[in-house]
């Protein structure tokens, strides 16, 4: 029976910032900095202990703008690795490692096989004598919304037929829309195996053929979280095997806590330190968000105090920790809400108040003094719509607590 | 909403105390710690809850002496009618029970129903002012008035002031345009500080090409130099090896030269002691030979004194031959004789055959006739067949004669039995006759047949007859009816003149007059009756032959031709018997003649014959086998005679031959002459054995010689080798003379020791590094020591030049790893990242106040548009009643809060401006027209506590008037001032006693 083996890992983003931290202590920053690396080495590690034939980078390897010169230099570092034990690697680059970049270029091993900006096939007889058809492309500039599934052509003569496309699926929304296509077209290629890589959130599209994001191989903000990792494929002529193999050494993570039952701050703390444990991971890293749902606590001075200092107790006992959980982001909403209509009643201006916050769109306008600072314009991006309206509500809750709360 | 009765069950001083019956304008009097105050706090207490513990700024009223804390309140409601609110000591605001007049019941929730969610401050900055609220406005700094103002118009708290001043104090903090002390400013600052150092590191990285670049171009300098370098050492050690050998190298040189003077040099090996050994031996060779030569001469003149003769001694045998055959000379001669009689005899047998035979032949001609035995037979079956024949014929003849008579008889035989026969005419007429007569019946039968045809016909036509007249007739009746008819129409068309019918009645009536007549012809009788007459008429031609035949006598007729017949066998079988012996007669005459064939063949073969045996031709055709032997006898004769003469002839040559032989030897070695046949054998036979012994000496001394010239011919064989050996040693060595081969000799010796010489320097020489182009190289040059010196300090210099460049060399490489692992950029950046989201958090922060403050602006902005215009024309209004019209106008601050007054000469105030009495009315002015504007909703009581002390009598007057106007609200009116009382209604007026409250009607 023939049979291959082979990693199939995408969205390395190697060296990139990790987004959405801010004081952390210096060995998690170490951590932090060095976690997409830890996760390559892993994936190149995968590959050697599992004596894959070969492995697939389906693009995004570096970050766009922040390629640094390390993130190539220990890239192929690994590479060297795989070459050594003469595994192959087939890569192309997505949007952010176009080949258009201004970018130093590092020269690869001979055994890393990078595709064109066309749709090209590469060939590959394994050790085992099995042939395999590997389809491809590079992006040659950022932003590719061709369909270039239709330059996919499937080449008699192979055991095995690979596709590998960056690209994004026509009805996903949230991202940009590069390369697209739908399950259909790469179901009717008739390839043996879809490797496709752009989407950071692990998917499987279809099951026969497999079609596969595998996501990326380490989150870097808190909205990418859970397990990240790689695939190791097994195709045999009859079926096929896919194992999740974790390599993120850091993980973000998101918990919503009900905090109505605790009733003063040890009880907080308490309920927050348990969530914290439950969400711990041996050997790896946690950076968590960390929601306090409806906590009501009658003294506003421990309310205070829950705001101010719960968080830095809580970090305080991560930072000598190898395996921590760091709390990146905790958000606090009380149990009793202010009822707008009741406010509305109370007093007019309160209706006014409402309804300006209801019709405020300039938002921009409000802002100018600080991004017409020329530094400020220079360093803070303007606001996502989303993330601005989260701001009034912010503003608002301001408010209300300034005008009404005593 | 009015509050009708008030019971107090304990409320700071006042315990156990109800009020009932209050009026819509309620004046409470009484003197100072009456417990005006403590009232007033009570029923806020009630409606809107005791001040918690926590709430220091309030006091919370509760008896000091007694337990009982809180008491209840009646109020009549304008939407849900009357209801009782009662408040005792519980929880932090006391425990609240709301009975309503419909029998609904409820605490804490009902209440806030009933005032509208309102609390305790808003109803207090709306409903309710004393007299700190209008100091309050003294102590406020002056711009802060307005704004007071502004936030309790709006809010009926300072809240809004409050929080204005606060966002505006967060956002100080936290940014300012062009400040440098503010987060964001220190942020942005640091940020700004931080993406340098990335700038940098990044150019570093745009470096990185640069510096692989300088390494690569290092790194072939490094390479180039250190080829040089090698070189350079390769030309050191050249050079020291050149001068550690450059002796040797002179020296082979010399000795190549001198071999080359020399040049080529051909001697044999070991030359000279070759020919050395040569000439040793040849010299003895020489003295033998001379030695042999000279007894060889001895020898030969000895032998020449002892020479036998020869050619005799050859002739020994010849002679010896001879000498016997002289005995046989008598008996040839006496067979001579015998056979010259033996041969008369012959001659005389042949004469007589001859004879016989009478042949006209000669001896000769004998010999060429064939006698042999083919012949001999022939002859004899030649002579045999004639013999035959002659039988054979008589026999035949003998057949011919008998056949011929039997013939001739059976001849006679026939020409008897043809005389007998009927001629041919005569028989045809006989059997015509007879024919005839069978052919009458037939004739009979073919008669009767036609009758029989005729009568049939005949009856056919009868009937066909019959039917036919029937139907004739019944047409006829018919086609009369039809022609009537058309004569009827033809009158009557023609009657009526109508033409046309008239003429289809003719046209009918010809018509039918054509088929009648057509009609009545019968085709098929006359086809009938044809047919009977032709048969008749057949009839009568058979008739008439029947009885043209005559009757004649038929049997006799036959009987003729019966034995006509029967002799006409006879005559047939007659016939064959003579064509039978024809035959045989025939076959008799073809042997006879076959007979003369044979017989004439036979007789050629026998002439042929006896013409081959020269036989006459009558002797041959009847003798020929006795002549024939006779012939052979003849033969043999002849052949006897002629061998008895050759044998006579031999005889004689013998004789001959022996006589001629002796007479030859002896006139060749006989001295004498004419001597007989014996005396000439015996003196022969002398001299044959006296040259016998001549022979054997000299055959003696001959084996002498001989021996010694086998000798001297091998001694000059070794002697020619030798010779040829010193001869070929001279040639090799390309010389003429011995002298000259010595000479050369000692050269080549010279020469061999100089190429050993050579050898040994090239031996020397052969494991130098430097190759002979090199050593050559190196002979033309001469300072070789400066060189070498030189050299050295190149490599120094050069060696001194790597180093620096392999420093050089590893900086650079160092520099790439950092830039390649160090990743001093990565951690930049990754600080940057993490100082940009710090900021931006910042930042968001900011946003939060500022939007806040935005938001806050952007209401009270369209608070004054809308709201306001309102509040504020009311405001007017009750400030220009207060003032009697001396200010008119209220206006807004156009940017902030805050108020302007316009004095009705148009001047502009700010607040502080205004007299302290003015501020008052302005205050009371705005807080009214606030009640029955913006919160004309709600119609609480209003609770004025002593307020108006800073007015005179007149502004008095004016604001109780004022006060009085405000019909929709209850007002409840706290004083202590006596004089005031005659403003009012006595009726409306209650007395507080000082420490027990006691109501004055």
């Amino acid at each position: 029976m023939k049979k291959i083996s082979f990693i199939h890992a995408a969205d390395l983003h190697l060296d990139s910032p990790m987004v959405g931290l801010k004081h952390l202590p210096q060995n998690i920053f170490s951590r932090v900095k060095e976690s997409t690396f830890t996760a390559i080495k892993k994936v190149t590690a995968a590959a050697i202990q599992h004596q894959v034939d070969f492995v697939i980078l389906a693009g995004d390897l570096f970050d766009g703008e922040d390629r640094s010169l390390r993130a190539q230099s220990r890239f192929r570092t690994e590479m060297l690795k795989l070459a050594e034990k003469e595994i192959p690697v087939y890569v192309v680059h997505g949007n952010h490692d176009h080949l258009n970049g201004s970018w130093v270029h590092l020269d690869m091993p001979s055994n890393v096989h990078v595709f064109t900006s066309e749709v090209e096939t590469k060939v590959l007889h394994t050790q085992n004598g099995v042939s395999i058809h590997l389809y491809g492309f590079s992006y040659p500039t950022q932003h590719v919304y061709d369909r270039k599934i239709v330059d996919y052509q499937k080449k008699d003569g192979a055991d095995f037929h690979i596709g590998i496309l960056h690209g994004n699926e026509s009805t996903g929304v949230e991202h940009d829309n590069y390369a697209p296509f739908s399950v259909n077209e790469l179901q009717k290629k008739e390839f043996d195996y879809w490797a496709l890589g752009h989407i950071h959130k692990r998917a499987v599209l279809s099951e026969t053929p497999p079609i596969v994001y595998p996501g990326n191989i380490q989150g870097r903000h808190k909205k990418e979280t859970g397990r990240k990792g790689i695939y190791h494929v097994t195709l045999t002529e009859l079926d096929y095997k896919m194992d999740f193999l974790e390599t993120a050494d850091i993980i973000w993570e998101e918990i919503v806590v009900d905090a109505s039952s605790a009733n003063n701050f040890l009880e907080v703390l308490q309920l927050c330190q348990t969530t914290i444990n439950n969400a711990r991971r041996e050997q790896t890293g946690t950076l968590l968000s960390l929601f306090l749902k409806n906590l009501d606590l009658e003294d506003a001075r421990v309310q205070r105090s829950v705001k101010g200092e719960l968080l830095e107790i809580l970090l305080e006992d991560e930072k000598g920790e190898d395996s921590f959980v760091w709390v990146v982001d905790l958000t606090i909403t009380e149990g009793q809400q202010i009822d707008k209509e009741i406010l509305k009643k109370d007093a007019n201006f309160y209706a006014e108040l409402f309804e300006t916050i209801d019709h405020y769109d300039d938002v921009d306008h409000a802002l100018s003094s600080l991004y017409n600072h020329p530094l400020g314009r220079k360093y803070i991006e303007h606001l996502p719509i989303e993330e601005q309206k989260e701001l009034v509500m912010k503003a608002e809750k301001l408010l209300i607590e300034l005008l009404y709360q005593s | 909403m009015k509050i009708l009765e008030l019971h107090i069950y304990g409320y700071g001083q006042l315990e156990n105390i109800e009020i009932t019956n209050l009026h819509d304008f309620q004046v409470f009097y009484g003197e100072n710690e009456a417990g005006k105050s403590t009232i007033m706090a009570f029923i806020h207490g009630i409606i809107f809850g005791f001040p918690t513990k926590q709430q220091t700024a309030e006091l919370r009223y509760e008896p000091k002496h007694s337990t009982k804390y809180g008491g209840k309140i009646k109020i009549f409601h304008e939407n849900y009618g009357g209801a009782v609110i009662e408040r005792v000591k519980g929880k932090a605001a006391g425990d609240v029970k709301v009975f309503m007049d419909n029998g609904k019941m409820g605490g804490e929730e009902l209440l806030k129903e009933l005032t509208a969610n309102f609390d305790k401050s808003l109803f207090q900055s709306i409903f309710s002012f004393n007299l700190q609220g209008l100091q309050n406005i003294h102590q406020m700094k002056s711009e802060e008035i307005g704004k007071f103002l502004f936030s309790a118009g709006t809010l009926g708290t300072e809240r809004l002031s409050q929080t204005e001043a606060i966002l505006q104090k967060e956002l100080d903090t936290r940014f300012k345009p062009s400040g440098k002390k503010p987060l964001l400013n220190e942020k942005l600052q640091a940020l700004h500080e931080i993406n340098k150092d990335l700038k940098i590191a990044e150019a570093k990285n745009r470096d990185y090409t640069i510096l692989v670049e300088k390494k690569e171009n290092l790194e072939q300098e490094m390479n180039e130099i250190n080829g040089s370098i090698q070189a350079i050492r390769k030309k050191i050690e050249n050079l020291n090896e050149w001068k550690r050998i450059e002796s040797i190298v002179k020296e082979e040189k010399w000795t190549k030269k001198e071999l080359r003077e020399l040049g080529e040099v051909e001697f044999p090996v070991r030359g000279i002691e070759r020919i050395e050994n040569l000439n040793q031996l040849i010299h003895p060779f020489n003295a033998e030979i001379h030695s042999l030569a000279e007894r060889i001469d001895q020898l030969k003149e000895e032998a020449a004194g002892i020479q036998p003769d020869e050619t005799f001694l050859k002739n020994e045998p010849a002679l010896l031959a001879l000498l016997e055959q002289v005995p046989l000379y008598d008996q040839l001669m006496q067979e001579k004789l015998q056979c010259e009689t033996k041969l008369l005899a012959l001659e005389e047998d042949l004469s007589i055959t001859r004879e016989k035979l009478h042949l006209n032949v000669d001896e000769e001609e004998i010999f060429s006739i064939n006698t042999n035995i083919y012949m001999k037979n022939q002859v004899e079956a030649v002579s045999r067949k004639n013999q035959k024949l002659k039988e054979v014929k008589e026999e035949l003849d003998h057949q011919y004669q008998e056949e011929k008579c039997i013939l001739e008889e059976l001849e006679k035989e026939v020409q008897l039995a043809v005389k007998q026969l009927l001629t041919k005419e005569e028989r045809l007429s006989l059997e015509e006759k007879v024919k005839i007569g069978n052919d009458k019946q037939s004739i009979e039968v073919e008669i009767r047949n036609l009758r029989d045809k005729i009568e049939f016909y005949q009856q056919v036509n009868e009937r066909d007859k019959e039917t036919a007249d029937r139907q004739g007739k019944q047409r006829k009746i018919q086609f009369l009816l039809f022609g009537m008819v058309l004569v009827a129409v033809t009158l009557f068309g023609s009657f009526l003149q109508q033409w046309f019918l008239a003429a289809l009645g003719i046209l009918g009536c010809v018509l039918v007059g054509i088929f009648m007549t057509r009609g009545t012809k019968v085709q098929k009788g006359i086809e009938v009756d044809q047919t009977i007459n032709r048969l008749r008429e057949k009839e009568e031609r058979l008739n008439q032959k029947l009885q043209s035949t005559k009757y004649m006598e038929i049997s006799t007729l036959e009987e003729q031709l019966l034995s006509d017949n029967q002799r006409r066998e006879e005559h047939r079988s007659l016939n064959l018997k003579i064509k039978h012996q024809q035959s045989h007669f025939d076959k008799v005459i073809a042997k006879l003649e076959q007979w003369e064939l044979e017989a004439a063949q036979n007789k050629e073969k026998l002439t042929s014959i006896s013409r081959e045996l020269k036989l006459p031709d009558y002797i041959a055709e009847s003798y020929l086998l006795e002549a024939f032997k006779l012939m052979e006898q003849s033969k043999s004769i002849s052949r006897e005679k002629k061998q008895l003469h050759s044998k006579l002839q031999h005889i004689v040559q013998q004789q001959e031959k022996i006589v001629q032989g002796l007479k030859s030897f002896s006139h060749l070695y006989l001295n004498e002459k004419g001597l007989d046949l014996y005396n000439e054998a015996y003196l022969l036979r002398n001299k044959l054995k006296e040259e016998h012994s001549k022979q054997i000496v000299s055959q003696e001394r001959q084996s002498k010689l001989s021996d010694l010239e086998a000798d001297l011919r091998q001694k000059t064989q070794a002697f020619k080798q030798l010779q040829s050996e010193y001869d070929k040693l001279i040639s090799s060595a390309k010389v003429l003379t011995e002298q000259q081969f010595y000479e050369l000799g000692a050269k080549a010796a010279r020469k061999e020791q100089l190429i050993e010489k050579m050898e040994s320097l090239q031996s020397q020489l052969q494991y130098s590094i430097l190759s002979e182009g090199e050593r050559d190289h190196f002979l033309e040059v001469h300072q070789s020591e400066e060189l070498l010196v030189e050299c050295n300090q190149h490599v120094l210099l050069l060696e001194g030049k790597l180093k620096n460049l392999q420093e050089n060399h590893a900086s650079i490489k160092y520099e790439i790893q950092v830039l390649e692992e160090g990743g001093v950029y990565s951690d930049i950046l990754h600080h940057y990242k993490q100082k940009k989201f710090e900021l931006e958090e910042a930042a968001k922060e900011w946003t939060v106040y500022r939007l806040a403050q935005d938001i806050l602006s952007a209401t009270i902005e369209k608070y004054k548009n809308i709201h306001l215009p309102r509040m504020i024309s009311k405001a007017e209004e009750y400030l220009s009643f207060l003032t009697d019209g001396n200010y008119q106008r209220i206006h807004l601050q156009t940017s902030g809060s805050g108020f302007l007054i316009e004095r009705n000469d148009y001047t502009i105030f700010e607040a502080n401006e205004l007299s302290q009495a003015t501020t008052e009315q302005l205050y009371v002015a705005i807080r009214l027209a606030f009640a029955v504007t913006v919160y004309e909703n709600y119609q609480f009581p209003i609770i004025i506590d002593d307020s108006f002390v800073n007015f005179d009598a007149k502004r008095t007057e004016k604001v109780l008037k004022l006060l009085k106007r405000m019909d929709r609200n209850q007002l409840l009116f706290f004083t202590c001032h006596k004089h005031l009382l005659s403003f009012f209604e006595r009726e409306n007026v209650l007395y507080l006693a000082k420490g027990a409250v006691q109501i004055i009607s």
